[in-house]
C-alpha cells in the first residue's frame, strides 16, 4: 500500500517490523523479497513517483577534488532510485575481487563469490536478465557466430556481460509493491536523522520529513539504510545528537573509502585484419543480451600485482578530441531521465562490420583508499540536513594498473599475430596525471565497508552497523572493493542476502 | 636515394654481416629487415618511420643501420633453412611473448619491430 507522508498529520508515529530506508535498487528489491513475509514492512521514500528538481536539489553537493557529475542528479531521488536513469550493465564480481590481495591495501571481503552465486541468481531474475550464465562457453555455445579472440586464455578471457532492458524499478515493481498489504510504501517521507537509543547500541527511531516541512516519526524492530553510498554515508555522519562523530563511525570509517570505475578510453588496437566481432559488440534489443570485455585472469593480476579491469571494443580509431561524459552530463535529472528512457531509435539488431582499428574503452576498478571520502559540508539543504560533499581521491596502484593491462594486451595481441596496441600519451606518462576525458560510471561504493573487524569496517558480513544491534546497510556502500563490474547486480545479490538473513531477525 | 633502394642496400649490408653463409636467403628475404611488419598493420610508412626515429632517440647506441641490422639478425640466426622473412615474424612472436617490448610513441612492440623501424627510418624520404 502507498502513503504520501505529506497528508500524514505531522507527528505521526508510523510503526512495522522491518523499516526500509530508500526506495531504489536494493530497497525495492529486498521489498519485493518480503512481499509474502506476513511482516509489517515500511519502505520510506524521500521523493515521490517522478523525479523533481525540488527533491533532486536536497542531493546537492560538490566535488572538492577533481570533476564529477552534478551531485544532484548523479543519482536519483525518487522511487525507484537511480535505475530511473541506468544503462543495464550487469555482470558479476570476480572470485578475485573477494579474496585479500597484499598488492591492494584494505582489499578483501570477508564473504566469498560462492556465498554469493545463489543471491546473483536470484538478483538476476529483479533485473530482468537471461540465465545466471557469465561463462563465455555458454554464449558461444548457444550462437556460432559468436567467437572470442585466439588471444593466450592463461592471460585475457571474455568477461561476459548481460543487458537488463534495463528494468526501471520504479514502473516494474510499482504495482506489485503498492498491492502487497504488508509493504507500506512512504513517499515524500525524507529520513533526516536516525535515533539511537540512549546508550547508542541500537536504533531507537527515525525522523522522517516531508519537503513542506511535516516530521514524522518511525518505530520498527530492524532498520536497512539503502540510500545509496553517497546518502547512506550522510545520513550516518549528520546523525550526530549522540553519537557525536555520527552513527557508526567510531572508529572514523563512515564516508572514507568512496570508490568509482575509472571508465575511460586509454588505448587503441590496430588488427591486422578484420575479425568476428559478435561477441564484442553491443548486442541486440529484444532478446537476451550479452557481450563481453577483454579482462584478465586473476593469477596474471596476482603476477603482476594490478587491480581488476576490462577493456571494450568501441569501433574506430582515437580521434584526440576523447571528452569525459562530466562535463556533459547535465544537473537536471529530469532531463536525464527523460533522455535515458526515451524509446531507442536502433534496435542494434545486426552488430556493425568489422573494422580494424578499435578504440579501448577502459572499466577498472578503484583501489580502496581512505582519503576517497564523503564529507559533511557546513552548508544544510532544505530541509536542514547538511549536504554531502565528495572528496574523490586516486593512488598510482589505480593507473599503473591501466598501463599494465594495455601492456600485456599489446604483448598478447602481438605474439598472437593479431595486430598491435598504442597506449594513449596520458597513460604512458606517470602515475599522477589523469587525463580530462576520464568519466566514472555513476556508480558510488565502499563509504559503509563490509569487514568484521570494527576498526576496518562499518558495517559485518551481515551487513550489520558495528555495535548497533538493529541498524543495517544495504548497496554499494558496504563494497570492500568494486571490482570491475558495474555494482547494480552485485547490490541487489546483497540485498537479497541481507534480506534472507532478516528473516531470522524478524522472524 | 629512394627509401626501396635503401632497403636493399641495407639488406645487402646485412647479408655481408652474415659473411656470406648459408643463413640468408633470396636478396628478397634479406630486404624483410627493414620491412616491419607493423606496415602492414598500421598501413602507414611515415608513421612507422616516425616509430623508427623515436626507437634512435631512445637507444643512441643503435642510430646506426650496420647495428641495427646485426641486432636483428643476431636474434633469428637460429634458423637456416627458413626465410627471413618467416624467421623475422617468429623472432617478433617470441619478443612479445617473452616481453621484450618497447613502447614507441605509446605503440607496444616488440624489440626486434622496433629496429626494424628504426633501420627503415634511416632511409631518407
Amino acid at each position: 500500500m502507498h502513503i504520501d507522508a505529506r497528508t500524514l498529520d505531522p507527528g505521526t508515529l508510523i510503526e512495522g517490523d522491518l523499516c526500509i530506508i530508500g526506495a531504489g535498487a536494493a530497497g525495492i528489491s529486498m521489498a519485493m523479497d518480503w512481499t509474502a513475509s506476513g511482516r509489517k514492512v515500511i519502505l520510506l521514500e524521500g521523493g515521490g513517483f517522478n523525479v523533481e528538481a525540488q527533491m533532486q536539489a536536497l542531493y546537492h553537493g560538490e566535488s572538492l577534488d577533481r570533476p564529477y557529475y552534478p551531485l544532484r542528479s548523479a543519482t536519483l531521488h525518487y522511487f525507484g532510485g537511480t535505475t530511473g536513469h541506468w544503462s543495464g550493465f550487469c555482470s558479476p564480481l570476480d572470485p578475485i575481487d573477494f579474496e585479500k590481495r597484499d598488492w591492494v591495501p584494505h582489499s578483501g571481503w570477508p564473504i566469498t563469490r560462492p556465498q554469493l552465486d545463489p543471491f546473483y541468481a536470484r538478483a538476476n531474475q529483479y533485473l530482468e536478465l537471461g540465465p545466471y550464465e557469465y561463462d563465455p562457453a555458454y554464449w558461444e555455445k548457444h550462437d556460432a557466430d559468436v567467437r572470442r579472440l585466439p588471444l593466450d586464455s592463461r592471460t585475457f578471457y571474455p568477461k561476459m556481460w548481460q543487458f537488463s532492458p534495463p528494468t526501471r524499478m520504479g514502473t516494474v515493481y510499482r504495482d506489485p509493491i503498492l498491492k502487497a498489504p504488508n509493504i507500506h510504501l512512504y513517499t515524500y517521507a525524507r529520513v533526516v536523522e536516525i535515533v539511537p537509543t540512549e546508550a547508542v547500541t541500537a536504533i531507537d527511531s527515525l525522523r522522517a520529513m516531508t519537503i513542506d516541512g511535516k516530521v514524522h516519526r518511525v518505530r520498527a524492530r530492524q532498520y536497512v539504510l539503502a540510500c545509496g553510498a553517497i546518502h547512506n554515508a550522510r545520513l550516518l555522519l549528520a546523525s550526530n545528537r549522540r553519537a557525536t562523530r555520527g552513527l557508526g563511525n567510531d572508529h572514523d570509517l563512515v564516508g572514507r573509502y568512496f570508490m568509482e570505475h575509472f571508465e575511460v578510453i586509454a588505448a587503441q588496437v590496430a588488427f591486422e585484419k578484420p575479425h568476428p566481432f559478435k561477441l564484442y559488440t553491443f548486442p541486440a534489443a529484444g532478446r537476451v543480451r550479452a557481450r563481453a570485455e577483454l579482462a584478465l585472469m586473476g593469477d596474471v593480476q596476482r603476477q603482476h600485482r594490478i587491480l581488476n579491469g576490462t577493456a571494450a571494443f568501441y569501433g574506430g580509431p582515437l580521434t584526440g578530441k576523447e571528452q569525459s561524459r562530466f562535463a556533459s552530463f547535465s544537473a537536471d535529472a529530469e532531463a536525464n531521465v527523460k533522455q535515458r528512457q526515451a524509446p531507442r531509435t536502433s534496435t542494434g539488431s545486426s552488430p556493425p562490420p568489422p573494422q580494424v582499428v578499435y578504440r579501448m574503452f577502459t572499466r577498472q576498478e578503484q583501489a580502496p583508499n581512505p582519503e576517497s571520502r564523503i564529507v559533511l559540508s557546513a552548508e544544510k539543504d532544505e530541509l536542514g540536513m547538511p549536504r554531502a560533499d565528495l572528496r574523490w581521491r586516486f593512488t598510482p596502484l589505480d593507473k599503473r594498473s591501466i598501463r599494465v593491462f594495455y601492456e600485456l594486451l599489446g604483448r598478447e595481441m602481438g605474439r598472437a599475430g593479431l595486430g598491435r596496441v598504442q597506449l594513449m600519451d596520458w597513460l604512458v606518462d606517470g602515475d599522477d596525471a589523469w587525463p580530462d576525458h576520464l568519466s566514472g560510471g555513476w556508480h558510488h561504493m565502499g563509504t559503509t565497508r563490509m569487514h568484521e573487524d570494527p576498526k576496518q569496517g562499518v558495517v559485518d558480513a551481515d551487513c550489520k552497523v558495528h555495535g548497533i544491534a538493529n541498524l543495517f546497510v544495504a548497496g554499494a556502500a558496504v563494497y570492500p572493493t568494486g571490482g570491475a563490474v558495474n555494482p547494480t547486480l552485485t547490490l541487489v545479490a546483497v540485498a537479497l542476502r541481507l534480506s534472507d538473513h532478516l528473516r531470522t531477525k524478524v522472524a | 636515394m629512394k627509401r626501396r633502394d635503401f632497403i636493399e642496400i641495407a639488406a645487402a649490408g646485412a647479408a655481408g654481416l652474415a659473411g656470406g653463409s648459408t643463413m640468408f636467403g633470396a636478396e628478397s628475404d634479406v630486404a624483410a629487415l627493414a620491412r616491419p611488419q607493423l606496415l602492414d598493420i598500421l598501413r602507414d610508412e611515415d608513421l612507422v618511420c616516425d616509430l623508427g626515429r623515436r626507437y634512435r632517440e631512445t637507444v643512441p647506441a643503435e642510430d646506426n643501420a650496420d647495428v641495427l641490422a646485426h641486432a636483428i639478425v643476431g636474434g633469428s640466426a637460429a634458423m637456416p633453412q627458413a626465410s627471413l622473412c618467416a624467421r623475422i615474424a617468429e623472432q617478433v612472436r617470441r619478443d612479445f611473448a617473452h616481453g621484450r617490448t618497447v613502447t614507441l610513441n605509446g605503440w607496444v612492440l616488440a624489440a626486434t619491430e622496433a629496429r626494424q623501424c628504426a633501420l627503415l627510418s634511416l632511409s631518407p624520404a
